[in-house]
């Protein structure tokens, strides 16, 4: 195009007031060289400095070392000459028709004058940097007459006009250019996601794709893990490339390019010509003139950070190439989230499947069959509040006697498979101490030996009760080992509900404690519940203004026991009872077993 | 920059930019000569190649002073540069320009 066959400058320097005076002396110098006057150059360098003393004075809060550098170009056309002033910061307001402040204002005169020395100014503002536009007409030094004057201006009206089109145009152009490669490639990446087996491999031709838009040879993108203090690499541009993981402290002044950035939560742009990486950068393995480094931020979080360079470019990356980069690590980091996830979601499938195997194991190791004699039925259940329980029970029948059964409960303190676990080895233990059957003190403590290391190893108990129930006798042999009472009374209203809690301490607390043995009678019509605390501690749904304790469990037993009804008829009551005042979530397994005869 | 003084006027010379890079500088350091018998602060602009609007924040701090002990500024033969952003600015209305 023309345009490049004419004269242009471009310079850049530091976002920092003392720095520009020489770079706007340089742009001056060019002028001058060009043949412009002086009074011309004059208003041009009151300008021009103006423009740039704003983009310093708005560059915002952050430190001098993290502001990004100022640019000026310089072009010059045979009606006119238009500077921009390129910048990095926040930017501000460009006042349509600025005024002067009072005449004792100190400040506020800056845009005005841009106005008053320039033919034509605007300022756009961007995202990630906005451009300064000054514009002066040249001088005609050419002496033209009157009728030739009203032509020349209407030719130059319409060449301005071209002009400014001309630039818009380019400027479009480029715009759609790096949004059309943006869209292109996401699209293109964007059909390879159903079928996406390999996270790293995406990555590196994404990444290599990003490098070609935004003419760049080197890049290196890092991952966070480890509590979000360390990245790791995850794609670089060159397997010659050595980089350790980085590591930073929050708090501490930051150096080196990726933790500035990343502490910052802003992009850094760096000409390492103008201002030099410090001392053991690992970004200085780029050798590269211009790096650009992108804290990748999704929601709250920080997922990473990409930094690309470029050591062929004199020029820094435009403001398109900038938005590609991030348009391209956003929805990369937004990928590595969705893989990480669908991983997560498998894992846990996995572990969904193993456990409903553990709970169908474990529902399998609960009694079938219950023992019935003519007068005697008994129940059982365990409500579970997770996939797999700590809560256990069993029913023993002697080998030999029909009359004579063990009746186990136990809750293992915890919940889920560490609680389950356990509630596995004491059904093993009770079931294979059958010369015990009789004696469940005795029995009691053979487990607690049995099971003293590993409960003790892990600083887990195991509160339980056995019960030993001889039909024939009508006696009940009962030990405790810091398990809730045995509630037992007669269908006789009469009768008032005993409960029985012999001395034992849980199992797993002490190497060789006592167990105390009761041996009761079993009164006529009898009805006998044992329970865990689950049913009694955890329930969360009042009812009458009361959750279900210890109290409201025995008006409901001094309630049921008066019906003529088997073990079967108490369960479904009380398992109502438990419905009424259990919420959504259990909070802790609930397992009872109940005793009823029926005369 | 360099400073003349006598009893009623003190005269400061040398001044090649006032801009945002020096306009601070020059504030603290002018105000620091200004004694309370002053009646005149005269400021040679012939040599200012540069005036930007934190230069005149200088210029009108300046002023104020010396309207506080009564007395005035002059800027003393101003480049065209100079003259052209006091007139845009209008400050030639506040501060006066002197020719010798």
């Amino acid at each position: 195009m023309i345009k490049d066959a004419l004269p242009s400058f471009y310079v850049q320097f530091k976002c920092d007031v003392d720095a520009s005076r020489t770079p706007v002396r340089r742009v001056i110098a060019f002028l001058e060289k060009c043949g412009f006057d002086l009074n011309e150059c004059s208003a041009w360098e009151v300008a021009i400095q103006e423009g740039v003393n704003n983009a310093i004075l708005h560059s915002g809060a952050a430190e001098e070392s993290n502001r990004q550098p100022i640019a000026i170009e310089v072009m010059i056309r045979p009606e006119y000459v238009e500077v921009l002033v390129h910048d990095h910061t926040q930017g501000f307001s460009w006042p349509i028709s600025p005024s002067l402040p009072e005449p004792n204002s100190e400040n506020g005169r800056g845009v005005y004058m841009i106005q008053q020395l320039m033919d034509d100014s605007d300022y756009l503002r961007g995202t990630h940097s906005n451009r300064l536009l000054l514009r002066k007409n040249r001088k005609l030094t050419q002496a033209l007459s009157t009728k030739d004057e009203k032509w020349k201006d209407q030719i130059r009206k319409f060449e301005k006009q071209l002009d400014e089109a001309d630039s818009a145009l380019l400027y479009m152009q480029e715009e759609l250019s790096s949004c059309f490669e943006s869209l292109s490639a996401i699209f293109k990446f964007g059909t390879e996601l159903g079928k996406l087996d390999d996270i790293q491999d995406f990555a590196d031709r994404l990444l290599h794709q990003l490098a070609s838009i935004m003419e760049a040879d080197c890049y290196v993108f890092r991952t966070c893990e480890e509590h979000r203090r360390t990245l790791r690499t995850y794609a670089k541009s060159s397997n010659a490339f050595i980089i350790e993981p980085l590591k930073w402290i929050p708090g501490e002044q930051q150096t080196h390019l990726e933790p500035m950035a990343i502490v910052n939560r802003k992009d850094i742009l760096r000409d390492t010509k103008l201002d030099p990486l410090s001392p053991g950068d690992p970004l200085t393995i780029f050798n590269a003139r211009f790096i650009q480094v992108h804290p990748i931020i999704i929601g709250e979080e920080l997922i990473g950070v990409l930094s690309v360079g470029t050591s062929q470019s004199e020029e820094p990356f435009t403001s398109a190439q900038t938005n590609v980069m991030h348009t391209f690590a956003d929805f990369l980091a937004l990928q590595l989230i969705n893989v990480s996830r669908q991983e997560e979601r498998i894992e846990y499938g996995k572990i969904s499947k193993e456990l409903e195997i553990a709970r169908n194991i474990q529902n399998s190791l609960l009694p079938s069959e219950w023992p019935e004699t003519e007068r005697f039925t008994l129940a059982g259940e365990c409500i579970t509040s997770r996939n797999v329980s700590g809560d256990f029970f069993d029913v023993i029948h002697h080998e030999t006697d029909p009359n004579k059964v063990l009746l186990v409960i136990a809750d293992v303190m915890g919940k889920g498979v560490p609680a389950s676990i356990f509630a596995s080895i004491f059904r093993s233990l009770v079931r294979a101490s059958t010369e015990s059957f009789t004696q469940p003190a005795v029995l009691m403590q053979r487990i607690n030996k049995a099971m003293f290391h590993d409960l003790s190893g892990v600083d887990m108990f195991i509160t339980a009760q056995l019960a030993f129930c001889d039909f024939e006798e009508r006696i009940m042999r009962i030990s405790n080992a810091g398990h809730c009472p045995l509630l037992l009374t007669s269908r006789e209203s009469s009768q008032k509900i005993s409960s029985f809690s012999p001395e034992g301490l849980p199992l797993g607390v002490v190497r060789n404690p006592e167990f105390e043995e009761e041996e009761i009678s079993m009164p006529l019509d009898c009805r006998m519940l044992m329970y865990t605390d689950g049913i009694v501690e955890t329930t969360t749904r009042m009812v009458g203004n009361e959750l279900l304790g210890q109290k409201r469990l025995l008006r409901w037993f001094e309630d049921a026991r008066k019906v003529d009804q088997n073990a079967d008829g108490f369960k479904v009551s009380l398992k109502n009872l438990l419905k009424a005042y259990n919420g959504d979530q259990l909070k802790d397994d609930q397992t009872f077993i109940l005793l009823v005869e029926n005369v | 920059m360099e400073f003349e003084s006598s009893n009623e006027k003190i005269n400061i010379r040398g001044i090649t930019e006032l801009t945002a890079a020096n306009a601070g500088s020059v504030k603290d350091e002018v105000r620091s000569r200004i004694r309370p018998e002053h009646e005149v602060l005269d400021i040679d602009m012939s040599e200012v190649r540069i005036l930007d609007s934190s230069g005149l924040g200088t210029l009108i701090s300046l002023h104020k002073v010396m309207c506080q002990q009564n007395g005035l500024v002059r800027i003393l033969n101003p480049t065209p540069i100079v003259e052209q952003v006091l007139e845009l600015t209008r400050l030639h209305r506040l501060l006066e320009i002197t020719r010798q």
